[in-house]
């Protein structure tokens, strides 16, 4: 309830906190540029030997001005107003979702995507015409009230519009260890009603899609030229419970080789404690 | 008179609750997966009457009014157990008004009052939209698990049935759960020690038939609740550290329990004593992180190692709302060693041994409640769904909330041009 106030007078006053660093850098700019044109009617003045001129009607302009102090809340929520920062909210129900919209209409700015969005379903159309990303589960629901109307059909059919942008999210430390399950269980859902959704199609659920949200896609998320050479091979169909990442390269560099246990990643945290034998 | 009268009164109730009777049906031509000595049987029948496997075999002669299933060749496995959960005790679990799992006294470990007595079952409600949400996916039983507040000791649970009649609960299934190890340390007065400290207490107390000193932990009905688990009754230890397992195994068999783990993490370090004390285990094959001190020996293999060791296992998440995942569980532990039948074994027949149900629950044979479910391919494969799910012989409909939400909003996006 009060939320939305909150959200809205925040960027009410990032548009102020704008306006405010606005007047300062035109006031500094006019500084700058008369100081600069005192340098020179000064040289002239050297030269010329006139008498002293009527007063300068701008005397306020002659004091260098003071930049505004800086609000690094504010200032992030301007940098959000001009384009330069991402948006990413956390946001369970498609009302809530709807009212964002409205917010980031209000002032000016993108989202690029909402997060968990377990009813993002209701309102997918909606978010495809806005360019807007959803990371949404598989099949979490209903450990609170706002994740009640959860449904294991959520990214298909959010996926299904033109223009949209589906990512398949875990929130977890053990979840995000399978995405791959993740997207293949909701492949399945989908084709039981009829909404098929080809391999090609749900990978960038994880791959593309998630690069663009993050505004990453010329670098990563696809397997083409030019893109960083991060690739991984599986031991078979990664929509299968049985498969395992095999190879996975980061930026052309061998990661994690299951067949050779050395490039594997470890941590000092484990090194010489019982236990550490549980990941030789 | 008057009691005659209400008993008839209340089988009627009993009755009227239940499911719609039970047709006798056939189903041909499946690859059934026992889940119990046969093993896997290529295109053979299963027929049922009222609610129970009456014969296994191929070409089986039907009478002549059951209902025919044609499987074509596709899986059918025992209905799937769903864990320890709070299915119907607790709907949404950050909304307190509908919490009914726990119980806490908000008193310090000092001055506890322990209430072993206290039966979650009773709470049950199976027009929960938790029960639909679960079956659809071929989760046909589970356990009812009280969950720990401020004693270690938090209570009795049972398994029920999934059907959504009111009288679930599947008799011979009760036991009592414990938390030991760091989560019940919390809860002892901070020392895992103490956990054992007031666990003998509560034991002498019992035998004693009285409270020792003034403050006693239990009252007389917790006496006699307790009294039966020492007696050889199940009792269900939350404990994940290795060496918190063997402590609680020699405790409680010297106290006369039948102890079960649940958790385990690093159960698979002492696989050997599980297996010589047959100890069995309930795990979830996916905790594999070194999340806490009790931890640091979880692993995806704890499963296979268990399982190789000799140890008995089953699979639990301990997620209500998500129970329907214990086949992804099941499948992964299939992808780090276990062998695949061991795995539905540990969805399935697994559970229903270890937990005291197993001569009616979790095998396709002979005299089992037909409780069934018929694939689209491998039950164990994240792109498999239930194609059929039956309960107590009776078919169950693959609608939840979530299918009836489903429909309503694919209406919209289906009204717009596709991609």
């Amino acid at each position: 309830m009060g939320n939305v106030a909150g959200y809205r007078q925040a960027f009410a006053d990032a548009q102020d906190y704008q306006r405010q660093w606005d007047a300062y850098r035109r006031d500094l700019a006019e500084y700058q540029n008369k100081t600069a044109q005192k340098a020179t009617a000064g040289d002239a003045k050297s030269k010329d030997a006139k008498p002293k001129d009527a007063k300068d009607k701008s005397a306020a302009s002659d004091k260098e001005p003071s930049p505004p102090k800086r609000d690094l809340k504010l200032e992030t929520l301007a940098e959000v107003l001009e384009g330069h920062i991402r948006v990413h909210i956390h946001c369970y129900r498609s009302d809530e979702m709807a009212t964002m919209l409205d917010i980031a209409d209000e002032f000016g700015f993108q989202i690029s995507a909402f997060h968990h969005a377990v009813e993002a379903y209701k309102i997918a159309d909606r978010l495809a015409e806005r360019g807007v990303c959803a990371a949404m589960w598989a099949d979490w629901w209903g450990f609170k009230m706002e994740a009640f109307d959860g449904i294991q059909e959520n990214l298909p059919m959010v996926d299904y519009p033109a223009n949209s942008c589906a990512i398949v999210h875990s929130d977890s430390e053990n979840g995000i260890q399978r995405l791959n399950q993740e997207a293949a269980k909701s492949m399945t859902h989908a084709a039981r009603i009829g909404l098929l959704v080809a391999p090609e199609r749900a990978i960038r659920w994880l791959t593309f899609n998630p690069a663009k949200s993050l505004g990453l896609a010329d670098r990563i998320g696809t397997l083409e030229p030019g893109k960083a050479a991060d690739v991984v091979i599986w031991t078979a169909n990664p929509f299968s419970v049985y498969a395992l990442a095999d190879q996975v390269f980061i930026d052309g560099s061998l990661r994690f080789d299951r067949a050779h246990p050395p490039t594997k990643p470890r941590s000092d945290f484990l090194l010489g404690q019982a236990g550490a034998e549980a990941r030789p | 008179m008057k009691r005659a009268s209400l008993l008839i009164g209340l089988a009627a109730l009993a009755l009227a609750t239940g499911p719609a009777d039970a047709e006798d049906f056939v189903i041909r031509g499946a690859t059934v997966h026992t889940a119990t000595t046969p093993g896997t049987l290529e295109n053979t029948d299963v027929l049922v009457r009222d609610d129970t496997i009456v014969a296994v075999g191929p070409n089986l002669a039907a009478p002549p009014n059951a209902r025919v299933i044609d499987a074509k060749g596709r899986p059918l496995t025992p209905g799937l157990f769903g864990g320890f959960s709070a299915i119907g005790l607790d709907e949404i679990s950050e909304e307190p008004s509908t919490i009914d799992s726990s119980v806490n006294l908000k008193s310090p470990a000092w001055e506890q009052q322990w209430r072993p007595e206290l039966d979650v079952t009773l709470a049950y409600n199976p027009r929960s939209a938790l029960v639909p949400v679960a079956r659809t996916e071929g989760v046909t039983w589970t356990v009812l698990a009280p969950a720990s507040a401020d004693s270690i000791v938090a209570g009795q649970g049972a398994a029920v049935s999934l059907d959504g009649r009111f009288d679930a609960v599947i008799p011979g299934s009760r036991m009592l759960f414990v938390a030991m190890g760091g989560d019940g340390a919390k809860r002892a007065g901070g020392s895992r020690a103490a956990e054992f400290m007031l666990l003998d207490q509560a034991i002498q107390e019992t035998r004693a038939h009285s409270g020792v000193g003034d403050r006693a932990l239990l009252h007389p009905v917790g006496r006699k609740a307790l009294a039966r688990y020492l007696a050889g009754g199940k009792v269900v230890f939350e404990v994940d550290r290795a060496a918190d397992i063997l402590a609680v195994v020699v405790f409680a068999r010297r106290n006369g329990m039948q102890p079960i783990i649940e958790g385990g993490s690093e159960a698979w370090v002492v696989a050997r004593q599980l297996a010589e004390t047959k100890t069995p285990v309930i795990l979830d094959p996916l905790e594999d992180l070194p999340s806490s001190f009790d931890r640091l020996g979880a692993s995806l293999e704890n499963a296979a190692r268990l399982q190789r060791a000799g140890v008995r296992i089953a699979f639990s998440n301990g997620d209500s709302a998500n129970a329907r995942l214990i086949r992804q569980l099941a499948g992964n532990a299939v992808a780090h060693g276990l062998d695949w039948s061991a795995a539905l074994i540990a969805i399935t027949a697994g559970p229903a041994d270890i937990l005291g149900i197993g001569g009616t629950r979790g095998k396709i044979a002979v005299g089992q409640v037909a409780d069934l479910v018929l694939w689209s391919g491998d039950p164990l494969e994240v792109t498999s769904l239930a194609d059929q799910v039956w309960i107590d012989g009776r078919p169950v409909s693959l609608e939840s909330r979530q299918t009836a939400l489903r429909d309503r909003y694919f209406e919209r996006p289906k009204a717009h041009q596709a991609r």
